[in-house]
């Protein structure tokens, strides 16, 4: 199969005026110029100057484990706070409503998963929207630990009357826990006999960085004790919301640490979230922190159809087009370490591929065509 | 004060590619193409740019449910009756919510400020401009409407406490019986002063609408029919199904402020919520505008929400009228904002590019001829 005529916008550098791409078994084989065209035939589709782009990623969002127009909310465990055993394929359903509305976006991948009121909610998956079961659809089942840190989970627990009430409470928790899976790693290196132990055994890959840690944070404060959190023990650190970024992105920087803005398409609800504004994409790119923009998806809260407009908000208040669209693509695939699958058109990558007459931050821009693994969904 | 060389967009179906407008306490009066004047000193040449009546959100909650404020800022529910007629908005209305300066920094400079969804009758709307500091010189009409409400939202906030409503059918019978009172005490039976009725009598006197919070098409079924029963205006706010009610609305003269359109579909009522509700609105011809339902999205994206619907076949003029002449128009405020007309107010929105662009950018904004952007 192979597109002929596209506008081809790899989202990692090149950009193909007139191009071709080409893909068999649901892997990109060849990408060039239309005059670079080698003359051989198939199946073959002329989108005729349209813009072709790899599939969008959403990298933080419930689409799946919190489903549309239900009450089947799985997304927030209140029992314990301390969770990372768990996993979000074992509650993504994929016949969530909110999966077409994704797609008809052009959005091929969504990073799904736990909430915030825990302080370590579990496993996030990275999962394609080809209306699959997770098992099938998953592209990493575990991609991301997710965190969270300030009200959410101080305000759920102390509802019920059980530990973090506090901030204090909650650093000196999460402390706990990364020393004992630590412990627990370290004794199983040294092949010290040390007792099964399921949380320990889940941070295992965190410790050895495998997979990074969002980290749920809003308040300045509490995006800087993440980060030290996870220096502290080696860990790879994506900061979620940061919605008060723009104090300490300097920071940020410094610490090394990346950022998932969003659902930036907003009204803030509580002084945490008051800073969340489409300026921050441009903030981050002028202190150079790697950025991705997120919906947040899930009931209640924000939709995953604002994915794109999202992005191209950003644009509106300063950031450039490039960033902007590889917030959306590579860098949300990079940050849950995907991009050896999806995130960018390159050849032996997925053959995750949307076609838009319109550029897709383009408000009227519905894509033409969406492929998922090379099949056609629209 | 004058604006020179601007596209006006008057939204009464001219657009004037190269023209200017002219204003004088509060007040447009003057507009016309460039070629019939000459330039002057003082002038503001725009340069080109586009120019718009200032965008009107039809249903929002601003001021009354603020931004970033938790139970401080939060008086757009009383739930501790389901029939408050006799509740102003305008008491509610904070003019230091953030969102004020929001909307404006988005072109958006009148919104009606409406009590919430928990009760059957929330209490009287108020029609405000978005710039100022006193509510007092905001107010552009009050009251604007009756809010009203039916279907999950009542049920929820009473049913969940074993208080009526907790069925649909509860629901319609204790709006019948508060507005057969009023019925009465409208034509003078004796009886004691009453706050509840004496709100509702701008009602049942034709003076003011009654907007009803209905989602399912059923809901709005009953709506239009108890407007019919007691002989009052009716405007349908949010409106998820009522693209399957349209005949039934265009047969009882009713209109719809429909959105949020850009949420989630968070509850099963409002499982047909999307973009694509204007647009079958539009090819039914039900009279309709868009609102951001602010906060339940941000009001500052009004037009932007109103662009979305393009994707699902809305023309590009009927989204730009959802949020200015239509607004007007079903909110019954057009006698001075909506267009850009001789004799009325002077709330313009400037830009560089269509509003519609991703990337345009707001460059001026004047409400009630002040300049405040």
């Amino acid at each position: 199969m192979r597109i002929i005529h596209g506008r081809i916008i790899t989202c990692e550098g090149a950009v193909y005026e007139d191009g071709f791409i080409s893909f068999e078994n649901g892997v990109i084989t060849k990408i060039g110029d239309m005059a670079d065209l080698p003359c051989s035939g198939g199946e073959c589709l002329d989108v005729e100057g349209s813009y072709v782009l790899p599939g969008f990623i959403d990298p933080h969002c419930h689409v799946g484990v919190g489903p549309e127009a239900s009450g089947a909310v799985e997304y927030s465990e209140v029992v314990d706070p301390i969770v990372p055993h768990y996993c979000a394929v074992d509650a993504y359903y994929p016949f969530d409503t909110a999966i077409p509305k994704a797609l008809s976006s052009g959005i091929t991948t969504v990073i799904t998963g736990p909430g915030s009121t825990t302080l370590i909610g579990g496993q996030l998956s990275a999962i394609k929207l080809n209306g699959e079961f997770a098992s099938s659809a998953a592209v990493k089942k575990s991609c991301a630990m997710k965190f969270a840190l300030g009200s959410a989970p101080l305000k759920t627990f102390k509802s019920y009357g059980k530990a973090p009430f506090t901030r204090m409470a909650a650093m000196a928790m999460l402390r706990q826990t990364l020393h004992k899976a630590r412990h627990y790693m370290e004794c199983q290196e040294k092949g010290i006999d040390i007792s099964y132990d399921m949380k320990c055994e889940a941070l295992i890959p965190l410790l050895r960085r495998e997979i990074p840690a969002h980290i749920h944070a809003n308040r300045a404060d509490d995006i800087r004790a993440g980060i030290h959190l996870m220096n502290e023990f080696n860990i790879r650190c994506v900061i979620v919301h940061a919605s008060q970024a723009a104090i300490i992105m300097d920071e940020i920087k410094k610490m090394g640490a990346s950022v998932i803005f969003g659902p930036l398409y907003f009204t803030s609800r509580d002084q945490e979230s008051e800073g969340m504004r489409f300026e921050l994409p441009r903030l981050a790119e002028a202190a150079g922190v790697q950025y991705a923009v997120c919906t947040d998806a899930c009931p209640h809260l924000s939709s995953i159809q604002l994915l794109l407009p999202s992005a191209a908000l950003a644009v509106r208040k300063g950031a450039s087009v490039e960033k902007a669209l590889q917030a959306v693509t590579l860098n949300a695939a990079r940050f849950s370490g995907i991009d050896d699958r999806v995130g960018s058109l390159a050849v032996g990558k997925d053959a995750d591929i949307s076609v838009f007459t319109k550029h897709p931050f383009d408000f009227s821009a519905k894509p033409s065509a969406v492929f998922i693994n090379g099949r056609r969904m629209i | 004060m004058r604006i020179i060389n601007g596209k006006i967009f008057t939204m009464t179906g001219r657009v004037i590619e190269d023209g200017y407008i002219e204003f004088n306490n509060n007040i447009i009066t003057s507009i016309g193409e460039m070629h019939n004047t000459d330039a002057g000193t003082g002038d503001f040449d725009v340069e080109g740019s586009y120019i718009f009546p200032g965008f009107i959100d039809a249903h929002t909650c601003i001021g009354l449910k603020e931004e970033s404020n938790r139970y401080e800022g939060v008086d757009w529910n009383e739930e501790s009756f389901p029939l408050t007629p006799e509740l102003d908005a305008f008491d509610g209305f904070n003019p230091q919510d953030f969102a004020l300066k929001h909307a404006l920094r988005g072109g958006v400079t009148t919104a009606i400020v409406s009590p919430g969804n928990t009760n059957l009758i929330g209490g009287q709307t108020v029609a405000m401009k978005l710039a100022g500091d006193n509510p007092f010189k905001m107010v552009l009409k009050r009251p604007c409407s009756i809010k009203f409400s039916l279907g999950e939202e009542p049920k929820k906030a009473y049913g969940s406490r074993n208080h009526a409503p907790c069925t649909r059918m509860a629901e319609l019978a204790m709006l019948r019986d508060i507005l057969h009172r009023t019925e009465q005490y409208m034509n003078g039976a004796k009886a004691e002063y009453d706050a509840k009725t004496e709100a509702l009598l701008p009602l049942l006197l034709k003076k003011v609408p009654a907007y009803i919070h209905a989602n399912r098409a059923d809901d709005i079924v009953s709506a239009l029919e108890l407007s019919k029963e007691f002989g009052f205006r009716c405007v349908i706010v949010h409106g998820a199904e009522s693209f399957a009610a349209a005949k039934e609305i265009r047969a009882a003269g009713s209109a719809v402020i429909a959105g949020s359109l850009v949420l989630t579909n968070y509850s099963f009522e409002t499982r047909f919520a999307d973009l694509d509700v204007a647009a079958r609105l539009w090819k039914q011809d039900v009279p309709f505008c868009i609102t951001s339902d602010h906060h339940m999205s941000p009001i500052e994206y009004l037009p932007v929400s109103a662009a979305l619907t393009m994707r699902a076949g809305l023309p590009m003029e009927k989204a730009l009228s959802a949020i200015t002449y239509d607004a007007a128009r079903i909110a019954e405020i057009d006698d001075r904002v909506g267009s850009l007309e001789v004799g009325k107010d002077a709330d313009i929105v400037i830009f560089n590019k269509h509003p519609f662009e991703y990337d345009a950018q707001l460059t001026a904004l004047f409400v009630n001829g002040n300049r405040v952007c």
